[in-house]
């Protein structure tokens, strides 16, 4: 988090309540701190970024979206592509974070605008050690766009 | 008598007959002795008797020689132009007929005697070329210009009988005697055109059916043959395998558009109950009603159909079995058998497309379902696994005070599973890809994909401390490389793999060429197998080995059988038993490489 006075915001799109908990399962057990909201589908991302809704008047502008493919109604492509023609919200990076390992997925999601793609470890262990790494990267080694 | 040789000789009489009987005459030494004689009298007489005899004997005997070859050689020219396959005209400056050869009473209708002495233009330029021909003759004889002369040209011509049909000619101009005349070779090239439309026209539907559906190919070829047999009506029709359902397929576009069709594609009729016109189903053979009117067994048209005068039906044939029927109908003039040979040849060839595109859509419609199934694999099904091991995890370590070891132990065996699993999957997945990755066959040299494998195996190697030979032949195959790398990959990796505690792993990799076949063999000093056993060890996730003592999923050989097979080969073990080692061979067929550097093949020692 280095000179952010801000802790550092992460949007999970996951319609899996047990996925998405585990990724919070793996931010703690490597002691990162950071202001993890999660919604369940493409839908629901965008009334989050646009603050639409009663429940996301007051919702932060993420830092880093973390993106499952496979969800009901609006999937990961869908709401990738999307995001990425919305001029307000394009400049926020976006990493797939999925169980599949198909190359047809890969090569899609970097076309349409993914900033990386991690197929996630079957192993606990593994996936916080994932976790960590992504984390050092986007939190600690790049620079993101400030935050207006 | 010499008067009487030299008329003949420069004035045959007229008629095929007479000049028969002029070319059969050959004098004998006799009359030869003779005609010499009196030329020898003629050229002494000529000098008033003061030449040398002998000089006249010589110079009478040359000219009797030149006149008889002259004869022969005329002779010979008037066999050549009355047995030739080309029709042969002459005709004047004021385009009347000279000379009109057999072959030109065959393909015109008028004999030789009807052709000489009338104008050419009345007899077989048709009325509306006959204008352009006399003009053309005009320009010619004025300025000397003939774009037409001395070139091959294709033109309609008339017949005696007033048809019109495609000829092709060459006209020279022959000048003799100060007589200008044209002379002109003339093919008929009905028969040659009417293949060309055909074959055009199958060449079209060739095209055509690269970038469009099924459906609109078989409009199309239906049009093609509506065009080709001057008929507005065209229907095509699948005969199912009972041979005795059949489904209406398309309409021609003139059908569509001028008729108003009784019934839609994908109707379906039963032979039995179906009128006249699947009668050619019966017979097995085409049929041709040409007056639809006038017959016995013919059945009401149902509302909406078109009136029907005439029709043509081609069944088309694949193994003695009736596939399709291709009908046009409503031609103008009788249908005629080359009418019959168009329908079929576009009746033919509509099916192998159609045929072809069904297996191409059949194999996109298979190999999307597979995409989606090894996706559900991949993704669905892996997911909730990944579910059950992590939290798992989660739990033992929540709990790792509170838990008993054998507690624990309980914990890890259903994290185990649940990983084991996750393998199975994987595997399962790279076994149904096999053969349909969509990586061609491609040359590759077969040492260069085993340094590969070998590359892959070099930490378990490393780790085993095996000691590893390769020996033999490493030609060059046709193979999918992946799938080569694999199998080798598997085979050497399971002889690392299954070693005996204690024993250097000895491994022994031999390449030999038999015959037309490749064979590798890797043999081992390993754990072996139970003899009665080995038929088991190909099947999916089949085990031989205690997992206690081996790791794995019981994929990797099923995956090696399935690759031997996708490149038409076999795969197979030997061993003596447990403890005793085993060997795996995996033989696949050698293609014959164009290519010169067919027999580069390396000898190996590692």
């Amino acid at each position: 988090m280095d000179s952010r006075s801000q802790p550092f915001v992460i949007l999970l799109i996951e319609d899996e309540p047990a996925d998405a908990h585990l990724v919070k399962v793996a931010l703690d057990e490597n002691h990162i701190l950071t202001d993890l909201h999660q919604v369940v589908d493409g839908h629901q991302a965008f009334e989050f970024l646009r603050r639409q809704g009663a429940q996301f008047t007051s919702a932060p502008r993420p830092d880093l979206i973390l993106l499952d493919l496979n969800m009901p109604r609006m999937n990961g492509r869908e709401f990738l592509a999307t995001l990425k023609k919305d001029q307000a919200l394009c400049n926020i990076p976006v990493v797939i974070i999925t169980t599949s390992e198909a190359q047809r997925d890969i090569i899609e999601t970097y076309a349409l605008g993914a900033a990386g793609y991690i197929s996630k470890p079957a192993d606990m262990k593994q996936f916080i050690v994932a976790i960590r790494y992504l984390c050092d990267y986007w939190i600690k080694l790049v620079r993101l766009p400030v935050r207006s | 008598m010499g008067n009487d040789t030299q008329s003949s000789l420069s004035n045959p009489e007229p008629g095929s007959g007479a000049r028969e009987s002029f070319a059969a005459w050959v004098p004998s030494p006799k009359e030869r002795s003779d005609m010499i004689e009196v030329a020898a009298y003629h050229m002494a007489q000529r000098s008033g008797f003061k030449s040398d005899p002998h000089d006249c004997w010589a110079a009478g005997e040359a000219q009797v020689d030149l006149m008889l070859s002259l004869r022969e050689s005329q002779f010979k020219l008037q066999t050549i132009l009355n047995n030739s396959l080309d029709a042969m005209v002459m005709i004047d400056a004021e385009g009347i007929v000279t000379a009109w050869n057999p072959q030109a009473t065959k393909i015109f209708g008028w004999t030789e005697d009807e052709a000489i002495g009338q104008a050419i233009h009345t007899m077989i330029i048709p009325p509306s070329h006959r204008a352009g021909h006399i003009q053309g003759m005009k320009r010619y004889l004025a300025s000397g210009e003939g774009p037409f002369l001395k070139i091959l040209i294709e033109v309609q011509a008339l017949h005696r009988d007033g048809h019109e049909f495609p000829i092709e000619l060459t006209i020279a101009p022959v000048k003799s005697a100060g007589k200008l005349e044209f002379n002109a070779f003339i093919r008929d090239i009905t028969e040659r055109k009417r293949i060309e439309r055909i074959q055009t026209a199958r060449l079209r539907l060739m095209e055509y059916a690269t970038n469009h559906s099924l459906k609109e190919l078989l409009v199309a070829t239906l049009d093609e043959a509506g065009t080709l047999t001057e008929s507005p009506i065209g229907f095509y029709h699948f005969l199912e395998t009972d041979q005795k359902t059949l489904s209406l397929q398309a309409w021609s576009t003139r059908t569509t558009r001028e008729f108003c069709t009784a019934a839609g594609e994908g109707s379906h009729y039963s032979v039995d109950e179906a009128g006249v016109w699947v009668e050619c189903i019966h017979l097995r053979r085409p049929v041709i009603h040409n007056d639809f009117a006038s017959l016995p067994n013919r059945r009401g048209m149902p509302p909406g159909h078109a009136e029907v005068l005439r029709e043509m039906v081609v069944p088309v044939f694949r193994k003695s079995r009736i596939v399709a029927i291709l009908g046009v109908g409503n031609k103008a003039t009788p249908y005629v058998k080359s009418d019959l040979e168009a329908a079929s040849r576009l009746a033919d060839l509509a099916w192998d497309i159609a045929e072809s595109t069904r297996a191409d859509e059949e194999l996109k419609r298979s190999n999307a379902e597979l995409e989606q199934f090894s996706y559900a694999i991949s993704h669905d099904m892996r997911q909730p696994l990944r579910m059950i091991s992590s939290y798992l995890q989660l739990l033992d370590e929540a709990l790792s005070d509170q838990l008993s070891t054998e507690k624990r132990e309980y914990l890890n065996f259903a994290v185990d599973g649940a990983k084991r699993l996750d393998q199975m999957l994987v595997g399962l997945l790279e076994y149904s890809r096999v053969g349909r990755n969509g990586e061609p066959s491609q040359w590759a040299e077969s040492r260069a994909v085993l340094d590969e494998a070998l590359l892959f195996l070099q930490p378990a190697i490393a780790e085993a401390k095996a000691d590893l030979r390769i020996h033999g032949d490493w030609p060059r195959i046709s193979v999918s490389p992946n799938e080569v790398l694999r199998l080798l990959q598997n085979l050497i990796g399971n002889a690392i793999k299954f070693r005996i505690p204690g024993r250097i792993p000895e491994i022994t990799v031999i390449g030999e060429t038999i015959d037309k076949a490749w064979r590798v063999c890797v043999a081992d000093n390993g754990a072996g197998i139970v003899p009665d056993q080995i038929g088991r060890l190909f099947q999916v996730f089949q085990r031989l080995q205690s997992r206690a003592d081996y790791e794995g999923t019981g994929i990797g050989l099923a995956l090696c059988r399935k690759i031997a097979e996708h490149h038409g080969g076999r795969i197979w073990a030997e061993s003596a038993g447990e403890g005793q080692g085993s060997r795996f061979c995996v033989q696949l067929p050698i293609k014959r490489e164009e290519s010169a550097n067919a027999t580069d093949s390396r000898k190996a020692e590692a």
